[in-house]
């Protein structure tokens, strides 16, 4: 076999199926996953099931949208070893450049030994100016249309704790008199009812204790959207739009890479920051410093010390989640 | 009494010497610290405050030719625009701007000069409270790192002294989420 023939072949499996074309591709693609995983009876209907489901998909849809094939056939990233890894995050750097126009990095900086990250959030500093929750969104690369932020501020009114339909809703010069403001996103928690939830184990607690999601192993069916009591959980109904100018390069796999549509979303305390030592976006961005990050397990970090000092409070403590996020009072 | 020994207002002394934003390590990495992926110590630094004062060395500006007039009156030039009000305790420029020597700050019984660098020395003598949240880094903007050097603002970088009041600022919109979502409207 030649090798001009060869690199054809290649290329022949590696198309998309398309709408009203044989599905000659689909049956090479399944061939070629069978060949190259070694992938067991059962393990190849599920293959089967989701080429069937994704052509289902896009005929029901009646449109060609770029399916990526090779999501459906790379191990959950637990299993990546650090070769696929490499492959797998230069390819998603290659498909963002061949996209956007943008090449970022992707990297995955494991979680660092004797960290177990914490948030402290000062409601009596918060004015409720959504920096944070702005700032987040241009780092994460969040969709921009429909509009997903990780962070909810609540506008409350003092004295109480009830949010109403319209405290998110609140416009102008803040903060406004008798209303305080509560910043809401994923509280990091560290009994996870999501995580439970989550039928295909592509949503986990990592070892400095953020939950985090496996984006190409999700596989959207919101049962952790479901399970989440703070509403931190976001699906991207539609594909995520941004503008490639404003695309953050420093991608890590694990957070702030540019999701795909169909999957689940939610804070990642900023972990292609964090584990390098920064500070979150929106720790940065908070014109009033209502809010510290640090480690848990450091006794002379901030967040212990507002924990030692402080009155302190949990968000829905009745749950039994153990938030590692607090909010305090001065 | 104001406590103007320790080492914060070493630091600012020393950041003013140098003319400078100070770099004092006081501090050394801890076993912990290094385990928690640190390649720097955890240091503190008091971002020098003196390179946003517009009107700043005051003396050499203009009162080093003035005779120092501490009678309370209407203010004008450049200081026009001051209103003094902040609480019961402070009724004139004097209270904490050392007149004689007017490049610098000073202590409420006027015998301890504080150089600008180290105002949070002259806020603490009344916010004592406060002032300790504030060294511990539990009040108060810190940027850098969470495990290496960090950076601290003082005071005066967010509170106005001469009228001190929560500042408000205009809020950004609210987002406009997928009609599908629980977010959506409804």
């Amino acid at each position: 076999m030649s090798e001009e023939k060869t690199e054809k072949e290649e290329k022949e499996k590696r198309r998309l199926p398309v709408v009203g074309q044989p599905s000659a591709p689909i049956a090479d693609a399944e061939a070629e996953a069978m060949r190259r995983a070694q992938l067991g009876r059962r393990a190849f209907l599920g293959a089967l099931a989701a080429a069937g489901g994704g052509a289902a998909a896009i005929v029901a849809s009646g449109v060609s949208v770029p399916t990526h094939w090779e999501d459906y056939f790379h191990q959950h990233y637990l299993r990546l070893s650090d070769d696929e890894k490499r492959v797998l995050f230069a390819r998603l750097e290659e498909r963002s450049f061949a996209e956007h126009g943008v090449r970022p990095t992707v990297a995955d900086p494991p979680p660092l030994p004797g960290v177990e990250f914490a948030y402290a959030l000062n409601l009596t500093a918060c004015t409720g100016c959504r920096q944070c929750e702005h700032a987040c969104a241009v780092e994460n690369n969040t969709s921009r249309d429909p509009e997903i932020h990780y962070i909810h501020v609540l506008e409350l009114d003092a004295g109480t704790f009830e949010p109403g339909p319209e405290s998110l809703e609140y416009e102008g010069t803040v903060p406004r008199p008798g209303k305080v403001y509560m910043p809401v996103s994923c509280q990091q928690c560290a009994n996870p009812p999501c995580v439970r939830a989550c039928p295909v184990d592509a949503t986990w607690r990592e070892p400095d204790g953020i939950v985090v999601v496996d984006y190409d192993w999700c596989i959207g069916c919101r049962y952790c959207e479901a399970a989440c009591p703070y509403g931190a959980r976001h699906f991207n109904f539609a594909e995520p739009s941004i503008a490639p100018s404003e695309i953050n390069p420093d991608q890590g796999y694990l957070s702030n890479r540019v999701r795909p549509r169909g999957v689940m979303e939610k804070c990642h305390f900023c972990l292609h920051r964090t584990r390098r030592g920064q500070l979150p976006a929106c720790q940065e961005a908070c014109p009033v410093g209502a809010r510290h990050f640090g480690n848990l397990l450091d006794p002379e970090s901030e967040v212990r010390r507002i924990l030692e000092t402080k009155r302190v409070y949990v968000l829905r403590e009745e749950l039994g989640t153990m938030p590692r996020f607090f909010y305090f009072f001065e | 009494m104001v406590v103007v020994d320790t080492w914060l207002v070493r630091c600012a002394l020393l950041a003013s010497v140098a003319a400078s934003v100070s770099a004092c390590a006081p501090h050394r990495a801890t076993a912990h610290e290094l385990d928690a992926g640190a390649t720097e110590p955890r240091t503190l630094r008091i971002a020098a405050r003196t390179p946003y004062l517009a009107t700043y060395p005051c003396g050499e500006q203009c009162h080093d030719a003035r005779t120092p007039d501490a009678t309370p009156r209407a203010l004008v030039l450049f200081h026009a625009r001051r209103r003094v009000a902040h609480g019961p305790a402070i009724h004139w420029c004097d209270d904490c701007h050392d007149l004689a020597h007017p490049d610098t700050l000073v202590s409420l019984d006027g015998e301890t000069a504080i150089p600008f660098d180290a105002s949070d020395q002259v806020c603490a003598q009344c916010h004592g409270e406060r002032h300790r949240d504030w060294e511990l880094g539990l009040h108060g903007i810190t940027t850098g790192t969470w495990n290496g050097p960090t950076e601290r603002r003082l005071c005066t970088a967010c509170h106005d002294p001469h009228a001190p009041d929560r500042i408000h600022l205009e809020a950004l919109p609210p987002p406009r989420p997928d009609p599908r979502s629980p977010e959506g409207p409804s």
